[in-house]
């Protein structure tokens, strides 16, 4: 491995060190989206999941990135679709918990 | 003698900030400059200049649409090259960034490995120059 490759799987595994921590805070919104607060959450949720959709597949998560991106789209939607977001948050949940697992053990770096 | 070509970047994005520095730094013909938000860049050009834009489409507040137009309101920045990176991509998406005048769009995600030679490539197109 190259320095420069060194460096890069350096840089994705203090990424994936962080992913669950993000999507716990995004979980956190999508069960704010009732009440007086759903539109605020329901904005915050998908600016959240923008920014991941965004960097999860620099970093070489692409399967985070593609579930954040099709989260962001629904969760800009509006308030009132907490449960039809579910099973995409079950989905993007398995897919940080499988980025966290391989960014811990190293992985295959991004490209 | 290898021309230096000075890139503005704007990007919210902690992450993405990070990656495009790591991909782009070793590179001896690109300067780059970085701004967390466009109000940032607006203050950077003041007293720096860039041959070319790199910028987030999103991004709160003022976002890469609404900061390309206040830096083309400055004559320093009028014809200035421009470079949208985004996730989305969708086909109309992309339309109504080079509808701006965008002269490329670089898709989310990147490849941080080869970024520096896709901004070599666009500025090339633009230019008919190498940096």
């Amino acid at each position: 491995m190259s320095d420069r490759q060194a460096r890069l799987e350096a840089l994705r595994r203090q990424y994936a060190a962080e992913l669950a921590v993000r999507f716990a805070e995004m979980r956190r919104l999508q069960q704010s989206m009732e009440g007086d607060s759903a539109e605020d959450a329901g904005r915050q949720l998908s600016a959240w999941a923008h920014n991941l959709a965004g960097s999860a597949g620099v970093f070489g998560f692409e399967r985070v990135g593609s579930l954040a991106l099709e989260l962001s789209r629904c969760s800009a939607a509006g308030p009132g679709r907490v449960d039809s977001l579910e099973p995409l948050m079950t989905r993007l949940a398995e897919a940080v918990a499988e980025a966290v697992t391989e960014g811990g053990s190293g992985g295959t770096g991004a490209g | 003698m290898t021309r230096i070509l000075n890139i503005l970047y704007v990007d919210d994005d902690p992450d993405i900030r990070t990656i495009v520095e790591f991909a782009l730094e070793d590179e001896a013909d690109l300067n780059l400059s970085i701004c967390a938000s466009g109000q940032e860049a607006l203050r950077h050009v003041g007293s720096h200049h860039a041959d070319l834009l790199l910028l987030d489409v999103m991004m709160p507040g003022m976002d890469g649409p609404a900061t390309l137009a206040q830096l083309r309101s400055l004559p320093d920045y009028a014809r200035t090259p421009v470079v949208f990176i985004t996730a989305r991509v969708q086909p109309h998406e992309v339309d109504r960034l080079l509808a701006l005048g965008a002269a490329a769009v670089i898709a989310k995600p990147f490849d941080p490995l080869t970024l520096p030679d896709q901004i070599r490539s666009v500025w090339h197109e633009v230019t008919g120059a190498a940096p």
